[in-house]
């Protein structure tokens, strides 16, 4: 920064001399009446502090041009806006939801059917990786006796079925573990082993969020109904009143042609007469 | 609206109670009944804060559509924060307070200065609708470069130096609120306003020569 006290003649110092906490209270008003005193008796005497305070003063005309872009406003809440207004109790879960926003996307807990159709998407993939590693020493077959090293590789990292089981029971069990059905009745999970139950399991996670998603939208399109209609109504208030405007501006002009007419009429028959 | 001087953006929040014969609420009593859920009075709220915060937030950001989004957030995040609003600051401090926050998360969020939206070349039969009663075209377009200078300087300034000196010179606060604002102690926020100033003073002085004549014709009107 600059040293504000260059310039300033070493008789005249003074506390508040170059001092820009001290020009800046001066220079707005806004401090104590005895700080103002104290500072403007200074300045009074102070060449140097004076023309600082008139620079800045400058400046500060300078920024008074400065205005944002009149642009339409109009900000309104409406009743969908209202959904989170809670009773002070329940204040923490507002907190909650707010800390939640502010997790990022990647970070957020996903819904539990988002859960099972991954845990289902890997299942498949390692199934099928497992079924493409068992026909891979065919394939190596295939490919002569020139590779015999890929095809005992292939052969060392293929998947026995054992594994493949121990696989399937994993997933099953991380995915009863992220379904609350299954928390509840965990013997009643266990119980489903076959594809079909699961599939079905899935199938009907997907349809209840349809049909969440279904209810979502027509509420939504009811709110974009309900706005569009006000909004309706308000450019027809709008249109009437510009109706009538421009009916009495044209009234008033016909009324003055009227008039024009009748002056023009009148000098013309005066003139007639004096003829 | 903008006042002509450019000061004190908002309205006074000591609302007297009668105008016009119309009951004119506190912003206090407006909190607390839109505390009971009554979206009007905080709609009201809206009304009478919308365009000083607008203001801040294009200041601050320099972008009008998105000042025009953190104003909005600006009022949604406040009525959903209102039942933990207890009244222990002022309506507009705690207001403001949020707006700046949301500016902060804009300027992270874009890693980057506000970049002025400066405007295109200037449009006389525009400037002559928009001409006031003693104020020649000639002034007028003086008026407009001198700001678009001054908008350009801002988008200079680091960002408390800048918040410091939007809410000292458009939103005239006093030292004291801004330091509750920007929660720094008093002389910070001195030292951040002429830090500001002078950085201002001599942009303005590099990009208008005449900066003097040119403020003293805006003093003159």
């Amino acid at each position: 920064m600059k040293n504000v006290n260059e310039g300033h003649n070493p008789l005249n110092r003074s506390p508040y001399c170059g001092d820009p906490g001290a020009l800046v209270t001066y220079l707005y008003n806004d401090g104590t009446p005895d700080e103002l005193a104290a500072i403007a008796a200074h300045v009074q005497a102070c060449t140097a502090c004076t023309s600082e305070l008139a620079a800045l003063g400058d400046t500060r005309e300078a920024l008074s041009t400065w205005s944002p872009p009149q642009t339409e406003l109009g900000f309104t809440l409406t009743a969908s806006d209202a959904l989170p207004v809670v009773p002070a109790a329940s204040a923490t879960a507002a907190a909650v939801s707010a800390a939640v926003a502010d997790v990022p996307w990647w970070r957020q807990a996903s819904p539990v059917w988002m859960q099972a159709v991954a845990a289902s998407m890997v299942f498949a993939a390692g199934m099928a990786i497992g079924a493409s590693r068992g026909a891979a020493p065919a394939a190596g077959g295939v490919a002569g006796a020139g590779q015999p090293a890929l095809v005992q590789a292939a052969k060392a990292d293929s998947v026995s079925h054992g594994e493949l089981a121990d696989l399937e029971q994993r997933l099953r069990a991380e995915l009863a573990r992220l379904t609350p059905a299954s928390t509840a009745a965990p013997v009643q999970t266990a119980a489903r082993t076959d594809d079909d139950a699961l599939l079905k399991r899935v199938r009907s996670l997907l349809t209840e969020s349809e049909e969440r998603q279904r209810g979502e939208l027509a509420l939504r399109t009811a709110q974009v109904l309900r706005d569009i209609e006000i909004q309706r109504k308000v450019d027809l208030a709008t249109v009437q009143q510009n109706i009538g405007q421009i009916q009495g501006t044209t009234g008033a002009e016909l009324r003055q042609q009227r008039e024009l007419y009748n002056m023009l009429m009148n000098r013309a028959g005066l003139q007639g007469g004096v003829k | 609206m903008e006042r002509k001087a450019g000061r004190r953006d908002p309205p006074s929040y000591k609302v007297p109670v009668h105008a016009s014969g119309v009951m004119t609420w506190t912003d206090e009593e407006l909190v607390a009944r839109s505390r009971t859920g009554d979206m009007d009075s905080f709609n009201q709220l809206i009304l009478r804060w919308e365009r000083p915060i607008y203001a801040l937030a294009y200041r601050v950001i320099g972008q009008e559509e998105d000042a025009r989004d953190v104003a909005q957030e600006t009022f949604l995040r406040a009525f959903r924060a209102l039942p933990g609003f207890k009244g222990q600051a002022k309506f507009s401090s705690w207001i403001y307070r949020i707006a700046l926050n949301l500016c902060r998360d804009w300027i992270r969020r874009k890693k980057r200065t506000p970049v002025s939206q400066l405007p295109e070349d200037v449009d006389l039969s525009e400037l002559a609708a928009e001409q006031g009663p003693s104020e020649s075209v000639e002034d007028l377009v003086a008026r407009r470069e001198l700001s678009a200078v001054v908008e350009e300087a801002m988008a200079l300034l680091p960002e408390e130096q800048r918040t410091a000196v939007i809410l000292k010179e458009y939103h005239g606060m006093t030292f004291q609120e801004i330091a509750d604002l920007q929660g720094c102690p008093l002389s910070t926020v001195k030292t951040r306003l002429y830090q500001g100033l002078s950085v201002l003073r001599k942009h303005l002085k590099d990009r208008t020569p005449s900066l003097t004549e040119q403020a003293v014709r805006v003093r003159e009107h």
